[in-house]
């Protein structure tokens, strides 16, 4: 049986998700897989927690009845925990910050140093420091996983690593924010100003209460620079792309669209000569990208054997990001030879 | 219904346009979008018009019929359409001038406008579609379009495969 334990940063909606599913599925894993997945160590932004093999039902009731697991622990941050603790992976959940990458960044960098592998589904690190963290990585012959960073439990990076080894990647293109694609759907479907869609999408818990990364294109920004580093192999950051956001669209744009035979989608792209741009686009009906509707994310590849492809599915949700994770955990626990 | 376009010589003095148009609503053709240059003290017109093939051609030979009437071109097209959709304070900003703008690009021609103005403090929205002649007029459109909208302040839509385009000739 292969170990595998984990420092998980981080217990908001993914972190919490996170702890569920290790709670029902870690012996379905060891059978299955024949890993286990062992809790070392857990953090948030008020102190930590380390241990042998945490209870990650006991994490939640912690994190939920004090709100901090410092409760349980102590209030060392997570830089310092982790020098102090036994772990083979970290994982990575903080908010993202797209300016500094930070905490996320620190948080990374410090367990590369260690010779930890990294798996994360926080974009501020990656979309401001790809190439930093590969680097780092390399020289400690670490591995960096990061599934859940764009379009969630939708498989794009694994699919290309693991499934589409023969061929090149030429482009990548898509609608890769839930909760714009969500708006524009019920402004579509309703005629609702952008502003009511939002309020809409905010009681339903699928906009944050401050929804200016994702209507302005930033969220969707970062995916496409972590696709362009990761599948492209375009050395690129966040400034590097050229941004509209849908904040200007009304419904009547929409309808004029529909009536020409269009939806509006916003669209993220990449190409292999580093053109990055994320913009509110016309799409036919009739095309994939057009029939992703309300929280869905598709991801349309150019390769130069296989054709077009498209991968659509859940882009957000605390289960489903931190499915995305697990997967990675559980392939670092496959390949690594530091695990036991 | 086929798209066609006329390109006419006329005297250039009242009431000779209806002369031309009369015959197409008679044989069951639509206007698409019609254009008039003066030329010394006559004026040319370009007509782009919908209509079943044969009616076209009836037509055409109307018009050929007419009096002091010249024929520079007839025929199909012009082939390609691209649509387009602006967003912001488009009348404010001069809506003609945009239009006519795009129209001077060489190959391109404006038809077909929508336009959506739901209350003057808000931003208005517009709809239009793009004729052109080729690949390089498209490109020119596209830039020029660009252009106004960022002197404009408006945003603009284009269709996925004209960005596509547009961002692997960039590089
Ligand atoms: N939610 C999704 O569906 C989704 C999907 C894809 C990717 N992501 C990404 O996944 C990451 C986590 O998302 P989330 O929704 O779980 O966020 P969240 O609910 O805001 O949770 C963030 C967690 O990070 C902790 N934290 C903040 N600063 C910290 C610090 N300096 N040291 C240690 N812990 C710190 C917070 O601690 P406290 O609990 O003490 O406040 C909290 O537990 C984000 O980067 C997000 O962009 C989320």
């Amino acid at each position: 049986m292969r170990v595998v334990r984990l420092f998980v940063i981080g217990l908001g909606a993914v972190g919490r998700g996170l702890m569920r599913l290790l709670r029902e599925k870690r012996d379905q894993y060891a059978r299955r897989l024949n890993v286990r997945v062992e809790l070392t160590g857990v953090a948030d932004s008020r102190g930590a927690w380390i241990g042998e093999d945490l209870d990650p039902e006991e994490v939640l009731r912690v994190k939920e009845r004090h709100g901090t697991v410092a409760a349980a622990g102590d209030e060392r941050d997570a830089l310092e925990a982790m020098e102090d603790a036994d772990f083979d992976v970290l994982v990575e959940l903080t908010p993202t910050d797209i300016e500094t990458g930070e905490p996320g960044l620190s948080h990374i960098l410090k367990a590369i140093e260690l010779g930890r592998h990294v798996v994360t589904a926080n974009k501020g690190p990656l979309a401001v420091a790809y190439d930093r963290i590969m680097r780092a990585a390399e020289r400690r012959d670490v591995i960096i996983r990061y599934e859940a960073t764009a379009g969630g439990a939708m498989p794009v990076f694994n699919l290309v690593r693991e499934t589409l080894k023969s061929v090149d990647v030429l482009s990548i293109e898509g609608v890769l924010n839930g909760t714009v694609n969500y708006v524009l759907t019920r402004m579509e479907t309703e005629g609702l100003s952008l502003d009511d869609a939002l309020a809409d999408a905010q009681s339903r818990g699928i906009a944050e209460a401050d929804p200016s990364m994702d209507i302005e294109g930033w969220d969707t920004a970062c995916k496409i620079v972590i696709l362009a580093n990761s599948i492209l192999g375009v050395r690129c950051t966040i400034d590097d792309v050229d941004v509209t956001g849908i904040e200007d669209l009304t419904p009547e744009a929409i309808r004029i669209a529909n009536e020409r035979g269009y939806r509006i989608k916003l669209i993220g792209r990449a190409d292999r000569d580093g053109d990055l741009l994320v913009r509110p686009c016309l799409v036919p009906k009739s095309d994939p990208i057009a029939r992703v509707r309300g929280v869905m994310n598709v991801v349309r590849l150019e390769t130069d054997l296989a054709g077009t492809i498209y991968v659509s599915g859940r882009g957000a949700g605390p289960l489903e990001t931190a499915s995305a994770v697990m997967s990675d955990i559980l392939s670092i626990a496959e390949r690594s030879p530091t695990t036991r | 219904m086929k798209r066609f376009e006329l390109d006419v010589i006329l005297p250039d003095k009242p009431g000779q346009l209806v002369r031309i148009l009369e015959p197409l609503s008679e044989v069951g053709g639509n206007v698409i979008s019609i254009s008039h240059s003066r030329e010394g003290d006559r004026a040319r017109v370009h007509l782009v018009f919908e209509a079943d093939e044969r009616a076209a051609r009836e037509y055409s030979r109307r018009v050929s019929e007419l009096e002091d009437v010249k024929i520079l071109r007839f025929g199909r097209g012009p082939g390609h359409e691209m649509e387009v959709v602006l967003i912001g304070h488009i009348v404010d900003t001069d809506i003609k001038d945009t239009i006519d703008r795009v129209n001077a690009v060489r190959g391109v021609q404006v038809v077909d406008v929508d336009l959506e103005m739901p209350d003057p403090e808000r931003r208005s929205s517009a709809g239009f579609t793009v004729i052109y002649e080729d690949e390089g007029a498209l490109r020119e459109a596209v830039r020029v379009i660009e252009e106004i909208a960022e002197e404009k302040d408006l945003t603009v839509l284009f269709p996925l495969e004209v960005v596509r385009c547009a961002s692997s000739d960039s590089s």
